[in-house]
């Protein structure tokens, strides 16, 4: 292979995940939908390389502004570890799961849920922080309720958390979702924190960054053993996801929850109709007419 | 902007914390412990990231360098390590490939130690809750590197 366009790959490659490593880490995804696209339609490679590099873009995204998250407290550590047993049990019965399951219909299905949970996000597009929130027993007991300094209101700001039982259901599902498909689990996580447990956004974003990595890294292994994890192309995306999700850590104090909302949303739907698609994509190659 | 009136905000509640000791020691110790941790995690994640990016950095610096030289013609880009050990003794042989093969299984073992060090911060905090939450974790992340070696 010659030089110059492989060191041109990687320039582009490097630059474009430096984008999705900042968009990612201020939203709670790991930038795979920014990824994947990028490498099969843009540079034409095989997509099981491309899930390998986005696997690789959540993990970085995710270690690469948690650093930073969780020591200026924005990340609630007690509700990451918690919700993590779920999500990890989602994804190891997802895996298992995946031969036999009806994928395609899972695409639509989860599609479908995620483009459905815009209009509630939408109808509270102006809400800076969740008023009202009683916390439930488990929140209590679990000592899940916290506070963040948030710089723009000057102050710490307390918030309590409740269902925490439907969040649970809802993280086992956003594993499920990354053990069988491999993507979207973000997304399914910020709204599990910020729709059903109420949770003010960021801490919502922040808290799922924190958590991605960790669902990654279980199935990382395997996608490194089958060579899925080319290094010249993993290793520009690690590169700018990195240093994007470093300056999003930084830029994130700076915004308020509404905007982090408004930037939540539109790639939400980015988000649901990929996933709509995959699934049609699915059911005609299954049933070619 | 504003970064010294914020500073200055944020010192007010401690300064109320301080004049009520009886009523908001019991929170406030519970508090400085979790503060611990934190700080311990984003130790663990700061290291890992900046060890892998190193080592990253280091493999495409002389991949590149290896390229332009000429030195890597007939070397095939494909031809990389996929296992511990392979990684290992390409690294030993100066295989840039092999380098940021590296960096990649630094980077994914990052969030794993992560949770293995929050099972001892918690259990030095007596938060033995969170201690077989964080190891209930542990254990699944286990099971799926074991079944997912053993299968696929």
């Amino acid at each position: 292979m010659p030089s110059e366009p492989q060191l041109l790959f990687f320039l582009f490659v490097l630059g474009a995940s430096l984008c999705a490593g900042l968009i990612g880490s201020l939203v709670g995804l790991g930038g795979g939908i920014f990824v994947v696209p990028l490498l099969t339609i843009g540079f034409g490679l095989p997509i099981r390389l491309a899930i390998g590099a986005s696997i690789v873009s959540v993990i970085a995204t995710s270690s690469g502004a948690a650093a930073a998250y969780v020591r200026d407290r924005l990340t609630n550590l007690r509700i990451g570890m918690f919700l993590e047993v779920a999500t990890t049990l989602g994804a190891l019965a997802g895996a298992l799961l995946a031969a036999v399951a009806p994928t395609g219909l899972l695409y639509v299905v989860f599609g479908i849920v995620l483009l459905t949970s815009v209009v509630p996000l939408v109808l509270k597009l102006g809400e800076e922080l969740p008023e009202h929130v009683q916390s439930d027993m488990l929140a209590r007991r679990l000592r899940l309720e916290g506070s963040y300094p948030d710089r723009l209101q000057g102050t710490d700001v307390a918030y309590r958390v409740t269902r925490v039982p439907l969040g649970f259901a809802l993280m086992c599902g956003a594993g499920l979702l990354s053990g069988l498909l491999g993507i979207g689990s973000g997304a399914f996580k910020v709204l599990a924190m910020d729709s059903a447990m109420k949770l003010p956004m960021k801490v919502s974003t922040t808290t799922s960054n924190f958590m991605i990595g960790v669902t990654a890294a279980a199935s990382a292994g395997i996608y490194f053993e089958r060579g899925d994890m080319d290094p010249l192309v993993a290793a520009p995306v690690a590169l700018g996801v990195l240093a994007g999700a470093t300056v999003g850590a930084k830029l994130l104090g700076r915004l308020s929850n509404v905007t982090i909302r408004k930037i939540f949303v539109p790639i939400l739907l980015l988000v649901g109709i990929r996933m709509l698609i995959e699934g049609m994509a699915v059911f005609v190659t299954a049933h070619p007419h | 902007m504003g970064e010294a009136a914020w500073r200055h905000e944020r010192e007010e509640p401690k300064m109320e914390r301080a004049q009520e000791p009886r009523l908001w020691s019991a929170q406030h110790a519970q508090d400085a412990l979790l503060r611990r941790t934190e700080l311990i995690i984003s130790v663990v994640l700061r290291g890992g990231v900046f060890m892998s990016a190193g080592i990253i950095l280091i493999g495409v610096v002389g991949f590149y360098a290896r390229d332009f030289a000429g030195a890597g013609r007939g070397v095939d880009p494909r031809a990389y390590p996929r296992t511990l050990g392979a990684v290992l003794s390409g690294v030993a042989h100066g295989d840039p490939l092999a380098v940021i093969a590296l960096g990649l299984l630094v980077l994914i073992a990052t969030p794993v130690l992560r949770v293995a060090v929050s099972i001892v911060t918690f259990a030095l905090e007596r938060d033995w809750v969170y201690v077989a939450i964080t190891a209930l974790v542990l254990c699944i992340l286990i099971v799926s590197f074991l079944l997912g070696a053993g299968g696929a």
